[in-house]
């Protein structure tokens, strides 16, 4: 039973405002992305159904990057959905492009990981090829080239020059310029010559200054992996999950996507994936709300099987401010007065997450800030 | 040693390949070719995981390379475009390698290579391809 994407979240307990609860779904995926998600994950007659009505409403003509990424899901399943589609060679030279395209883009960005390795700082994938290696699904084609990687903050410093020395660098502003954001951002994005695309980040979580210790946990937590023979860490699936929340359920510009939701359905239906962490590990890492709302989605628009213990202990953990209002900066804005809360808001989030980080000790020299290096 | 004779294998340093539905794309990022094989040409390319030769890979398919010598000719021929394209090697003699659990049906093995990759990546793959083809297939 699915609902269709309008429709509210209808569960809340008395004392729970149903504005609350209702307003998790202003993150959502939109309805294109949604018909897609359903067309590639849900159950044959919905997934038929969706597809034929995604069909009806849009054109591969038109289709964004975001559909691209999960038209590149569908197409998997073509040949039992609609085996007459007649656009399936024009779909399917889309999903070689942009398969062909990753494979560039992931071998130009694996010499940034062979950098820092070489160099001995500890690396942690996150999203997209996190979730390959925690779960993973033959019939899953990864079609987005870049890294996103996490370094301890004590060896961004090191890492930046590093990389800044072999070319990697910020594309559209001086790398300096971008250090002086870097202690309200989570990460910064690099790029090199031949594709090479990676993002670097020392805090996993949007808008949320992290402790050492907290930190410190989440690296406990992660385990060995190999990344094309390159040894390297991934997340526990629960860090993993609320990590890939907090990033997914954030618009781009005024949009939110759903790529998200496969790599979420694929976890919750592997047999081996252990989320009984979850609710305290979302709870640390100030992910709660992102992570309830990622499984509700799930749950009410895919159909998947998430645990409603799960659901309701998260429920009881999401009552946090700071949490709300991270969740609501990054929601799409109605109009221009609610763009204009949301720039505030953010601002006024940003200049306490650097006052915590000047709290918190050395970060960057002043010499760093100052644009003299890396 | 006849050329029917000679092993080859897979050298997958340099290749990235994937299977989409009965077309294996195989790229050489060393050389910037795309690559596209059809027909037997996937299971050829899957068979050369193991060291064999057109005559082993001709029995594979059930052929006696003694009575089909056209078929095996045409084996051979398809694995020196595999070595012109660097996706295999020649390899020294040795034992021969273990035949798969399940013989293979025989079609006749295609193989297309586009040798300017950094080409293909700039072509729109919806609006500037050939709609019946798709990407990366120009229009005519």
């Amino acid at each position: 039973m699915t609902l269709p994407a309008s429709e509210p979240v209808s569960e809340t307990s008395p004392l729970e405002p149903r504005s609350w609860l209702g307003s998790l779904t202003a993150a959502w995926p939109d309805q294109g992305d949604e018909l897609l998600l359903r067309a590639a994950l849900c159950e044959p007659t919905e997934a038929r159904r969706s597809w034929d009505e995604w069909k009806s409403r849009n054109s591969l003509d038109d289709a964004t990057w975001e559909d691209h990424k999960l038209l590149a899901v569908v197409s998997a399943q073509l040949h039992h959905l609609d085996s007459g589609f007649h656009d399936t060679r024009r779909l399917q030279g889309l999903v070689k492009a942009l398969w062909t395209a990753a494979q560039i883009k992931q071998q130009a960005s694996l010499g940034a990981l062979d950098i820092l390795i070489a160099a001995q700082i500890p690396v942690l994938l996150l999203k997209g090829p996190a979730f390959d290696l925690a779960a993973p699904r033959p019939d899953r084609r990864r079609l987005s080239g870049d890294l996103d990687i996490f370094v301890r903050r004590c060896d961004l410093r090191h890492a930046l020059g590093l990389l800044a020395a072999q070319e990697w660098r910020q594309q559209n502003y001086s790398l300096a310029s971008q250090l002086r954001y870097l202690r309200t951002r989570p990460g910064i994005n690099l790029t090199r010559d031949h594709g090479g695309d990676i993002d670097i980040h020392h805090q996993p979580i949007h808008l949320r200054w992290m402790s050492d210790r907290t930190l410190a946990r989440l690296w406990q937590r992660a385990r060995p992996a190999f990344l094309g023979e390159r040894k390297i860490l991934i997340p526990s699936d629960a860090d993993l999950l609320c990590i890939s929340a907090s990033h997914g359920l954030r618009r781009r510009r005024q949009v939110c996507s759903g790529a998200w939701a496969v790599d979420f359905h694929h976890m919750f239906t592997a047999s081996h994936v252990r989320l009984q962490s979850l609710p305290e590990i979302a709870h640390e890492l100030g992910a709660t709300l992102h992570v309830l709302s990622a499984l509700l989605f799930l749950q009410r628009a895919i159909g998947t099987p998430v645990d409603a213990d799960l659901i309701a202990a998260l429920k009881r953990q999401s009552r946090g401010v700071g949490a709300r209002l991270r969740y609501y900066v990054g929601t799409p804005a109605k109009n221009e007065r609610d763009r204009r809360n949301r720039r505030r808001l953010q601002k006024f989030m940003e200049a306490r997450l650097t006052l915590l980080s000047y709290c918190s000790g050395p970060f960057f020299s002043i010499r760093h800030l100052h644009g003299k290096a890396p | 040693m006849k050329p029917e004779m000679t092993r080859y294998k897979l050298d997958t340093k340099a290749l990235t390949f994937e299977k989409f539905d009965d077309e294996l794309i195989v790229i050489n990022l060393a050389r910037g070719t795309y690559s596209s094989l059809t027909g037997g040409a996937p299971a050829i390319f899957d068979l050369l995981a193991e060291a064999r030769s057109a005559t082993d890979i001709a029995r594979l398919f059930g052929f006696d390379p003694d009575k089909s010598l056209e078929r095996v000719s045409e084996i051979a021929a398809f694995l020196h475009l595999l070595v012109d394209n660097g996706f295999v090697g020649c390899v020294a003699d040795g034992p021969s390698s273990p035949p798969p659990p399940n013989p293979f049906a025989w079609s006749e093995p295609a193989i297309e290579v586009f040798h300017d990759l950094s080409d293909l990546m700039k072509l729109d793959p919806i609006h500037e391809v050939d709609a019946e083809a798709g990407w990366p297939t120009k229009p005519q």
